[in-house]
């Protein structure tokens, strides 16, 4: 499965890593290389992911949004998920990943 | 869970955060370097074939290493002692250094103190020297270098060139045999610290593990042991990701689990214990476990779990039910996770059954749809032995077909008696 990713400016004109389709072996390190450039030069101490397309997360994915959502803290930012699909929200619920980063 | 953070960190250049040992100096998953030793051998051939096609007097090969600061020697020719030396080289700095910072081939005519950090070329009246970096999959193994002596031309571009297609192949090999080795290793580790199960009086225990038919062995592990007081420790964990790295970070997870559990009654409070040893320790891991302290005498369980799948409780007359269990976040995932305790009682003749994610995620297949099918097996196995439950549940749910992409723990934990009631 394919990865997108590519930087968009939501309503308020702020940067938002948007995402599509798998998240997992093949596209891990791509996308970590992605959220980190974003962590790094993002003005904004909200460092914001859409994951509305996102169409597969394993354990691999879930591991890489850990990792950003570290690295955000790292510098006083804040890791937050938009649109996250119903699957994927049951899987953070699952692993009790809900409470661990503000899901809008 | 089939998840891997060795290479998952950003690789900014220079950067000791990629992998390996953090600036702290905690302990981090078991890499290569340790092996290596028997690298020598298994690139012999290579390494003569090497020479002899670039007409070369030398050859070595540095690795990079733990840190991922340094390049080490671990293979030469013409340049043993080298290797004997245990050589090391900043990366970034003189010739080897240069070639692994930069990612590119070299040539050098003129070797000294201002062009090679390693004295060992020069006293070996090297006069020519040629180097390429290993890569494999976009990251970087180490550098090879061919050397010519006194009297020799350097290496032209043409020369350049089939060495960077050895390098290539070099490093094809060395990936390889890194392969074979970490297997090797994982596995006769997974099989030192697969636990015994106790015999505990009252209760009836069996489990199963089961490595992935693609990685090999993983991070996952189960255990049982008698507490002081007669209740019994059960726990089941998962350390994200496969091979050697994760089962040494597993062997770690579970003796710490172990040393907290004895010391402390609450579950929760074991958990957020261990939970602080792994973000002090352990680089870049996220775990998920469930630890639960039983009774056999009054089947009163107490159960903690971070991130982990609830337990399927099998009455021996009854629906079958998750366990009530709270799940908090996995281990390594923020500092200072709240923790919560749940409890749950185990009748006479009940079964609890905990398993790892690998026993319901497939790629391309339902996760809940995995687990009603789980949950319809053990309706089945109601009130009987635990190991049959297990093996029935294996054989339903382990497609023996299909590559697995993750390893499998299951632990069943039945109560025999009232002990309580019959005293």
């Amino acid at each position: 499965m394919e990865l997108n990713v590519a930087v968009e400016l939501d309503a308020r004109d702020r940067p938002v890593l948007v995402v599509g389709g798998a998240i997992d072996l093949a596209t891990r390190e791509r996308f970590l290389d992605r959220g980190y450039e974003m962590i790094k030069t993002s003005t904004s101490d909200e460092v914001l992911i859409d994951l509305a397309a996102v169409t597969f997360l394993d354990s691999l994915g879930i591991g890489a949004l850990v990792q950003l959502n570290r690295a955000s803290a790292e510098v006083n930012k804040t890791m937050v998920l938009r649109n996250p699909s119903e699957r994927v929200r049951s899987l953070l619920r699952r692993i009790g990943l809900d409470t661990a980063w503000p899901i809008e | 869970m089939r998840a891997d953070f060795e290479h998952a960190s950003p690789a900014p250049s220079g950067s000791s955060a990629r992998s390996g040992r953090s600036p702290d100096g905690s302990e981090t998953p078991a890499r290569h370097a340790e092996h290596d030793t028997g690298i020598q051998d298994y690139l012999s051939d290579d390494l003569d074939q090497l020479r002899q096609r670039l007409n070369a007097a030398t050859t070595a090969l540095l690795l990079v290493d733990e840190s991922q600061q340094y390049l080490t020697a671990r293979a030469a020719r013409g340049l043993e002692e080298e290797v004997r030396q245990g050589s090391r080289v900043p990366i970034g700095l003189g010739f080897a250094g240069h070639i692994a910072s930069e990612r590119r081939p070299l040539a050098l005519d003129r070797i000294d103190s201002a062009t090679v950090v390693n004295p060992l070329l020069w006293r070996r009246g090297i006069t020519a020297l040629a180097g390429a970096p290993l890569m494999f999959e976009g990251r970087l193994l180490g550098v090879v270098h061919v050397g010519r002596l006194t009297g020799s031309p350097p290496f032209s571009p043409a020369e350049v060139e089939e060495l960077v297609d050895e390098a290539d192949r070099i490093a094809r090999r060395l990936t390889e045999w890194r392969g074979q080795v970490d297997r090797a290793a994982a596995s006769a580790l997974q099989e030192g610290l697969t636990p015994r199960l106790p015999r505990v009086q009252h209760l009836d225990l069996a489990a199963r593990y089961v490595p992935s038919s693609l990685h090999g062995v993983g991070g996952d592990w189960y255990d049982v042991f008698t507490l002081p007081g007669g209740s019994v420790g059960f726990a089941i964990g998962d350390v994200m990701g496969h091979g050697l790295s994760s089962a040494t970070v597993m062997g770690r997870v579970r003796s710490a689990l172990r040393a907290y559990a004895i010391e402390d009654d609450d579950p929760s409070s074991v958990l957020t214990r261990l939970d602080r040893k792994v973000q002090h320790f352990e680089f870049n891991q996220m775990i998920t476990a469930l630890y639960g302290i039983l009774d056999p005498r009054t089947g009163q369980i107490s159960m903690s779990s971070a991130g982990h799948l609830p337990p399927v409780l099998v009455p021996a007359s009854g629906p079958v039910r998750s366990a009530s269990v709270a799940v908090d976040v996995p281990l390594g995932v923020m500092p200072s996770a709240s923790r919560r305790t749940t409890y749950e009682t185990l009748g006479v003749g009940d079964l609890l059954f905990l398993y790892t994610d690998g026993l319901i995620e497939r790629r391309g297949g339902d996760v809940d749809v995995a687990q009603l099918q789980l949950m319809s097996v053990l309706a089945g196995a109601a009130d009987v032995w635990a190991e049959i439950a297990c093996a029935d549940v294996m054989s339903a749910l382990v497609d023996m077909d299909s590559d697995s992409d993750d390893d499998i723990s299951v632990l069943a934990l039945r109560r025999l008696v009232d002990s309580a009631r019959k005293r």
